[in-house]
């Protein structure tokens, strides 16, 4: 049973005025418990709306949210526990922090579990080994934190909640590339160590390639494409009629196909590429 | 969506009253409501209120929406009249059960109601047809001479129009920061009043620093376009009195004169 | 005259921290860019280019060395305003550098504050929406407007000022990958047609491509500085302080290292694909 789904999901903004949109129109999708799943599409294509209803912020004008089978609007109690199951990493997430520590701050969440001391300390302090912060930080104000550190205790106070699926809104933001690879390996090892389903929304194509199982790409409200890498990134001229582009290395390996060579294009990854080049001109890699 | 708010109730439109001199519909709206409380006997009050309806019919705002001003203030209205018709005295009267009702009771009462509506749909149709920031613009431009005084007009003029600039992106923060909170677990509906209250505070204090950092920014950004407050500044749109302007300034002089004369001639009913 | 519109001549400035201790943030720097010139200024967050663009205008004075803009000496607080109408400046979150509640008010502010005629305000405020392609957005209030389309408003704000020299500071940081194209496009342009000096701080490697030329920071230091291609072909160097290559370009450098005779300096797609079938054919 997959552990998150959605089945004929409908979301509309300024209902009942001339200016009524669907931000999202029947989106159905499955994602299976363990997954780690990349989620592209324009501003405006729907993403941060179908986010927002995994985890209850919004509340669907058709269709329904299946948390491990169970629609999470089915009472008070339901959603409450969809808040905390289904953990929401918003954009720029440094923007919410706001106590007086960060160790305070981290607990924010499960402190809203009702959870007892020793397993809310449990968890920040587990929280905040998988970002990266240390025994100093958590003693300092998140206001004198750097804009990467300040990132880390956002992204740890949602992980603090211990949640079955963890989403994150375009985490690398603003970021340098740097502070974007720190964030990637983030949560990497995130999945790695807790086998939680992820989700997380990006622009980049290349970030994605690297990281995720499967694809989903959303295109003018609907889902236009759900898949592994492999399945997504060879639809090359759909991307590019979307307006999405796949990664400059996928390119260059279309283009010496174009050019009559017999290789492989399955390549979304720099390091992929070279082993396929290095087979090809016969140098043997270490594969 | 909360993208879409629009600041004051500004109704697009082409009308007359739209395209008048932002300043001149300032004072002539507190002028015409000074003559609302001039009209004393039946006759003026009618002109009043036929006055008030051409406004209506010429600034071409539905009269739905007129009607939607006066929602919040029917209550008012309904209970400065029931002040009035037992706490006012005069003329003949009537005594129902334990209540004395007089005549004078009465049209003070009837008067009072009119006038409220009518203060009401005067001041909604400057709303309706003169944009925030237009209206920001007049009352700095006539508030200017009092610059003799010290009072610092224009940075007073600068602070409304940089309020009425991030009214709405400050909203859309506070959507933002309110959804960020509520997926860690934050709940502004359940529980007693003090919880709740507490509750704000994860939505304030970010509201509050990152409102500092904005300003902070802002003032750098503006002093790098030379911003040097008020003096030596000169402005893109210029407020020129039309003809337009001239005969609406005759029209409301024409209502002072006619209400004059009304009460004169006719007898005062208050 | 001179033709450097901006020189630094051994330019420190330290930042203080709340502990006291101080970090340099710009540490001895000469730097000449003439005019005309579209620069772009790479580093990681922390390696002082922002720093460095806030010594162009004032924002910042150097404590040690001199910065001129035009001959004009930034540390004197009488020039801050002609300095500030020869540099004008864009900065990184789109909705803290515009006032006003429409858009041509907004970009009438720079105009409105030097006290230009109203009637060339109006002439200057509709040329420059129209170079930015923002001029049906006139009457739009900022909020409704996309992160693209507020930086293309900043940057009618800028030109309406006829600065000789335009300063954005990682302007592209907060949009998504349709503005940044549409801002970088707009920018090209700008320094191509009308000849406004450009001077591009950013941390996408994609937009440093696009410049004349490339300076890398790191530390407060400049360390590269040179053509796209002189710059890109360093990979080891971009990278371990913190930058991205094009991915092209590290593909190449890694097949060299594995003994494929490769060129040094390839910037892009296409170059890869051409370098790599030269190699196929033998």
């Amino acid at each position: 049973m997959p552990v998150i789904s959605t089945r004929s999901l409908t979301y509309l903004y300024s209902k009942g005025t001339p200016f009524e949109v669907a931000a999202i129109k029947d989106i159905n999708i499955d994602i299976d418990s363990g997954e780690l799943v990349g989620i592209i599409g324009h501003t405006g294509s729907g993403k941060s709306t179908l986010i927002q209803h995994l985890n209850g912020i919004l509340k669907p004008e058709q269709g329904t949210v299946l948390l491990e089978g169970k629609d999470i609007w089915e009472s008070k109690a339901s959603i409450r526990e969809a808040r905390f199951k289904v953990g929401l990493c918003f954009q720029y997430p440094e923007y919410q922090l706001f106590e007086e520590t960060v160790y305070k701050d981290i607990a924010f969440g499960p402190k809203n579990m009702k959870l007892d001391e020793d397993e809310i300390d449990r968890r920040v302090h587990r929280a905040a080994e998988f970002v990266g912060l240390k025994e100093e930080h958590l003693q300092k104000s998140p206001f004198d934190l750097s804009g990467g550190e300040k990132r880390r205790a956002a992204i740890a106070g949602v992980m603090a909640m211990e949640p079955k699926v963890l989403i994150l809104d375009e985490p690398t933001a603003g970021l340098d590339p740097h502070g974007r690879d720190r964030i990637l390996r983030l949560i990497k090892e995130y999945r790695s160590n807790t086998g939680s389903t992820v989700l997380f929304v990006s622009h980049s194509m290349e970030d994605i390639a690297d990281l995720v199982s499967k694809v989903l790409v959303l295109e003018n409200s609907r889902v236009a494409m759900f898949g592994t890498v492999e399945e997504v990134y060879s639809k090359r001229e759909e991307l590019l009629k979307m307006g999405l582009n796949v990664p400059q290395v996928t390119r260059i390996f279309a283009g010496l196909r174009e050019r009559g060579l017999h290789i492989n294009t399955n390549i979304f990854t720099v390091e992929q590429g070279r082993q396929e080049l290095l087979r090809f001109f016969g140098k043997g890699a270490d594969l | 969506m909360i993208k879409d708010i629009t600041i004051g109730q500004f109704f697009p439109g082409d009308s007359i009253l739209h395209r008048l001199d932002a300043r001149m519909k300032l004072v002539l709206t507190f002028a015409v409501i000074v003559i609302v409380f001039v009209c004393k006997s039946f006759f003026s009050m009618g002109l009043m209120v036929a006055f008030v309806l051409f406004l209506v019919a010429v600034s071409r705002v539905p009269v739905k929406t007129i009607l939607k001003s006066l929602k919040p203030i029917v209550f008012i209205v309904i209970f400065t009249a029931v002040l009035n018709i037992f706490y006012t005295t005069g003329g003949w009267s009537v005594q129902i059960w334990i209540f004395k009702i007089t005549e004078k009771g009465l049209f003070t009462a009837l008067f009072m109601a009119v006038r409220i509506i009518c203060l009401i749909i005067v001041s909604s149709l400057l709303t309706y047809t003169t944009t925030p920031t237009r209206l920001t613009d007049a009352l700095e431009r006539l508030l200017s001479p009092l610059k003799i005084f010290k009072i610092e007009v224009h940075t007073i003029a600068m602070m409304m129009t940089l309020a009425l600039r991030f009214i709405p992106t400050l909203i859309e923060e506070i959507d933002r920061i309110m959804s960020a909170q509520k997926a860690r677990g934050a709940d502004w509906e359940s529980g007693s009043l003090v919880s709740r209250s507490k509750a704000l505070i994860p939505v304030l204090i970010p509201l509050f620093v990152s409102s500092f950092r904005r300003a902070y920014e802002l003032a750098f950004a503006m002093e790098c376009r030379c911003y040097r407050g008020g003096k030596g500044r000169t402005r893109m749109k210029i407020m020129k009195l039309e003809l337009r302007d001239f005969a609406a300034l005759l029209a409301a002089a024409a209502l002072l004169a006619g209400i004059i004369l009304l009460n004169i001639f006719f007898k005062s009913v208050i | 005259m001179d033709e450097n519109i901006i020189s630094f001549k051994n330019v420190s400035f330290t930042y203080e921290s709340e502990e006291k201790t101080h970090i340099p943030a710009v540490k001895d720097i000469t730097l000449n860019i003439r005019k005309g010139e579209f620069v772009a200024v790479l580093g990681h967050n922390g390696s002082g280019k922002s720093t460095l663009a806030k010594l162009t205008n004032a924002i910042l004075i150097p404590e040690k060395g001199t910065v001129l803009i035009n001959g004009l000496d930034t540390s004197d607080e009488n020039l801050v305003y002609d300095i500030r109408r020869t540099v004008g400046m864009v900065f990184q979150n789109p909705d803290n550098q515009i006032v006003a509640t429409i858009v041509e008010d907004d970009v009438a502010f720079g105009p409105e504050n030097l006290g230009v005629p109203p009637a060339e305000i109006r002439r200057k405020v509709d040329e420059a929406l129209k170079e930015v392609e923002m001029y049906e957005y006139r009457l739009r209030e900022p909020h409704k407007l996309s992160g693209g389309q507020k930086q293309r408003v900043a940057i009618a704000g800028i030109l309406a000022m006829e600065t000789a020299c335009m300063v954005l500071d990682e302007p592209t940081a907060m949009l998504d990958p349709r503005g940044r194209v549409e801002v970088m496009k707009t920018v090209m342009r700008l320094n191509k047609e009308k000849g406004i000096t450009v001077l591009y701080i950013t941390h996408f490697m994609d937009e440093a491509v696009e410049a004349d030329r490339v300076l890398v920071m790191d530390n407060g230091d400049i360390i590269l500085d040179g053509s796209p291609r002189q710059v890109f072909s360093q990979v080891e160097l971009i990278k371990s302080v913190g930058l991205d290559v094009p991915q092209a370009s590290e593909l190449c450098y890694l097949l060299r290292k594995d003994g494929v005779d490769l060129p040094i300096d390839v910037l892009n797609v296409e170059e890869c694909i051409e370098a790599l079938m030269k190699v196929a054919k033998g």
